[in-house]
């Protein structure tokens, strides 16, 4: 009995629809263009995934508090940009590790920043999001540096070419998982430990259902908020160092177009965008789901006048079926089930 | 409905910021962005020079980039090689008003000519309108659709399809004149971006009958986007001899993915870059070779143009402005009525010469 009703549980939840959206694309893909089901492919698919995958864990527990963050791609562009130019000043040789302190520290004061700003002035998050989007951004080019630099220092030349694992293609030679990949799943798990089994991860769900009622039963809604705009702030961070020294360059406005890529991972990962709910898994398949459509129209040959109006009508489809599932849910009162699932 | 509202709203405005995001970063892609397209009218030749060293002036749209410190460099050599005195200015942002701005205090001062690259080239007709008025010399660069009168003339390093057909040609001779070939461009919107590819691509259809055209993909002015968009074509179309490039970016991520597939001799990648975007995969060849065109030759050109207006000569169709790249210039009518000036000012940059190129 207990185990059928763990199944039945696993087949309602979003994160499985999310998983069959995902494996129906693949296999369509894969019947139009047989190269896609290649380890290099997949190598690929999850490579272009990390720095994507390291925004979204950031971002997440905001979305769950009901907020909509734009800023945090700009604190990524910001925190990598301007560490590595103070470096490069200072004449560094050594590793990567030291770039991921310094951005990783400059990117928990930015995100605190906003966080003061949301609780202290009561304004809400999106309206801080968007000042900070454009001051940040600003802020960088203005102050810091308005051109790419492609001078990286010695000790981190080579770091885009450690993998796991490497596989030989026929035809793009050979292919590794990159060790960021790691990078990736641990902060996924830690996040997914800090929503779930910490008492203000469960605060972070309970603001999202009804702030009025978190800060009823007793939750420090300040706290939280400091915690996880501080979260991400140093993901922010990390991600951007992390795209620098994949890609080679560092950019001042690495991501300014791609905060809403983000974002809708996350909500077709089953996040409402009014808070209260989303999960670890489901916005890992959400990332994965937009990153399969993106390389989907050049393997199956849409053309490119094509692509932005094919990505919006997948969009459409795709999160209305969790959305419909929410709704029939709900009005066979399913509710709570649903919208715990993590 | 309220909440519902408001989401929508709210996504409506971040949709608005993402329209907008792009714009900025092409300031920081020097050749991906801007590229010009037609120009103006003569006015009089002008008044009496005086004896005392002449004056002229170069306005940027923001000296906050490489790309135009560059220029100031042919802006100083320009000034000693005609025994004027020419120096640069511009707002350290780019900003229209106060552009505008320094345009005004220029004019105060009583220079002898102003060569003008504006930032929004509507926003800076009225200024310029007023000081051709007061006098002055006014040759625009990268204005060449201002309204007659507004400039004297404008000046443009090329015009932007016989930029196309080179890049078209320099990648079919590496191709041996067949094979298949894929497009970037920064953006399907970018006017010079798509102008350059269509062109290429109408003149191979003319000349290279071996030639195969796969496909234009969008980089979104992002390298990694050209990236993996490389990678994908490789395992798609795996027999794909030719990359053209139009952003400074495309053909460094196209670069990457066909350099770690080992194919750099196999494959022919041309577009448009610079050295210190190119550089290490020139070295390597992955990049075969970076078009550009270099500010300083523009600075002075246009300064030169604004010099001849000066001493009364005449701007005819094919004179030689005695500049590279300008040694046989084709004479246009704007779109707008203000006569352009097109050189073929193009500059080709591969292993060899990329340290005469430090920009």
């Amino acid at each position: 009995m207990f185990g059928r009703f763990r199944v039945k549980k696993l087949i309602r939840s979003n994160e499985f629809v999310i998983f069959l959206i995902l494996l129906f694309l693949s296999l369509t893909i894969g019947a139009i263009n047989p190269a896609f089901f290649t380890i290099s492919t997949l190598f690929d698919t999850l490579r272009s995934s990390i720095v994507f995958l390291i925004l979204a864990y950031g971002l997440l527990p905001i979305v769950i508090a009901g907020g909509i963050d734009i800023s945090f791609v700009a604190i990524a562009a910001t925190t990598s940009y301007a560490t590595h130019m103070f470096l490069l000043k200072q004449g560094y040789d050594g590793g990567i590790l030291l770039y991921y302190l310094i951005a990783g520290g400059a990117g928990i004061l930015a995100g605190l920043l906003n966080a003061f700003l949301v609780t202290q002035f009561k304004l809400p998050i999106f309206d801080v999001s968007l000042a900070m989007f454009t001051m940040w951004y600003g802020f960088n080019l203005f102050f810091v540096g308005a051109t790419a630099n492609f001078s990286l220092p010695k000790g981190t030349v080579g770091f885009y070419n450690i993998f796991v694992f490497t596989a030989q293609d026929p035809n793009v030679g050979e292919t590794g998982l990159h060790i960021t990949v790691l990078l990736a799943l641990g902060l996924g798990l830690i996040i997914w430990w800090f929503l779930k089994y910490t008492t203000l991860g469960r605060g972070v769900y309970a603001i999202g259902g009804n702030r009025e009622v978190a800060v009823r039963s007793g939750f420090n809604v300040r706290l939280i908020f400091f915690v996880i705009f501080g979260i991400m702030g140093l993901f922010s961070a990390i991600a951007g160092v992390t795209q620098a020294f994949l890609s080679r360059y560092f950019n001042p406005v690495i991501f300014i177009t791609q905060p809403l890529d983000v974002l809708a991972a996350i909500i077709l990962g089953g996040a409402a965008i009014t808070g209260g709910s989303g999960s670890i898994i489901g916005t890992t398949l959400g990332v994965l789901v937009i990153q399969v459509i993106n390389r989907a129209l050049i393997l199956t040959g849409i053309p490119v006048e094509w692509q932005r109006f094919v990505v919006g009508v997948i969009l459409i489809l795709f999160t209305s079926i969790p959305a419909l599932r929410n709704l029939r849910a709900k009005r066979m009162g399913h509710t709570s089930q649903l919208t715990q699932s993590d | 409905m309220k909440k519902s509202l408001f989401v929508l709203s709210v996504l409506l405005i971040i949709a608005l910021v993402a329209a907008c995001a792009p714009q900025q970063a092409t300031n920081t892609q020097p050749p991906g962005g801007t590229e010009p397209t037609k120009a103006p009218p003569a006015s009089e030749p002008t008044k009496v020079v005086e004896q005392e060293e002449l004056v002229f002036a170069t306005v940027v749209k923001s000296i906050a980039f490489n790309w135009f410190l560059r220029m100031e460099t042919g802006v100083k050599d320009f000034g000693k090689d005609y025994g004027v005195k020419a120096f640069m200015e511009g707002p350290s942002q780019v900003d229209s008003a106060a552009q505008v701005a320094i345009i005004e205090s220029l004019i105060a001062q009583g220079v002898d000519a102003i060569c003008n690259v504006p930032y929004g080239v509507p926003e800076n007709e009225p200024v310029q309108k007023k000081a051709i008025d007061s006098g002055i010399i006014v040759v625009g660069h990268e204005a060449a659709t201002a309204k007659e009168g507004t400039l004297h003339y404008d000046v443009e390093a090329f015009d932007n399809c016989s930029y196309g057909e080179e890049m078209m040609k320099e990648m079919a001779t590496r191709m041996g004149e067949e094979g298949k070939y894929i497009q970037f461009v920064g953006s399907l919107t970018n006017a010079s971006h798509n102008e350059w590819m269509d062109c290429a691509k109408a003149y191979a259809e003319k000349n290279y009958p071996k030639l195969e055209f796969i496909a234009k993909y969008e980089s979104k002015e992002d390298q990694e986007v050209a990236y993996n968009t490389m990678k994908d074509v490789l395992k798609t179309y795996p027999d794909v001899k030719g990359v053209l490039g139009a952003a400074a970016g495309d053909v460094v991520g196209a670069g990457r993915a066909i350099e770690e597939a080992k194919l750099q001799d196999q494959i022919a990648v041309v577009g448009t870059s610079i050295p210190s975007y190119a550089g290490e995969l020139l070295k390597t060849g992955a990049v075969d070779l970076a078009m550009a065109w270099d500010p300083a030759t523009a600075g002075y050109a246009c300064n030169v143009v604004a010099y001849k207006v000066l001493k009364g000569e005449e701007i005819t169709d094919g004179m030689d402005l005695g500049v590279p790249g300008y040694e046989k210039i084709k004479l246009v009518k704007g779109v707008n009525g203000v006569p352009v000036i097109y050189g073929a000012a193009w500059i080709k940059i591969d292993a060899n010469n990329m340290d005469d190129y430090p920009f």
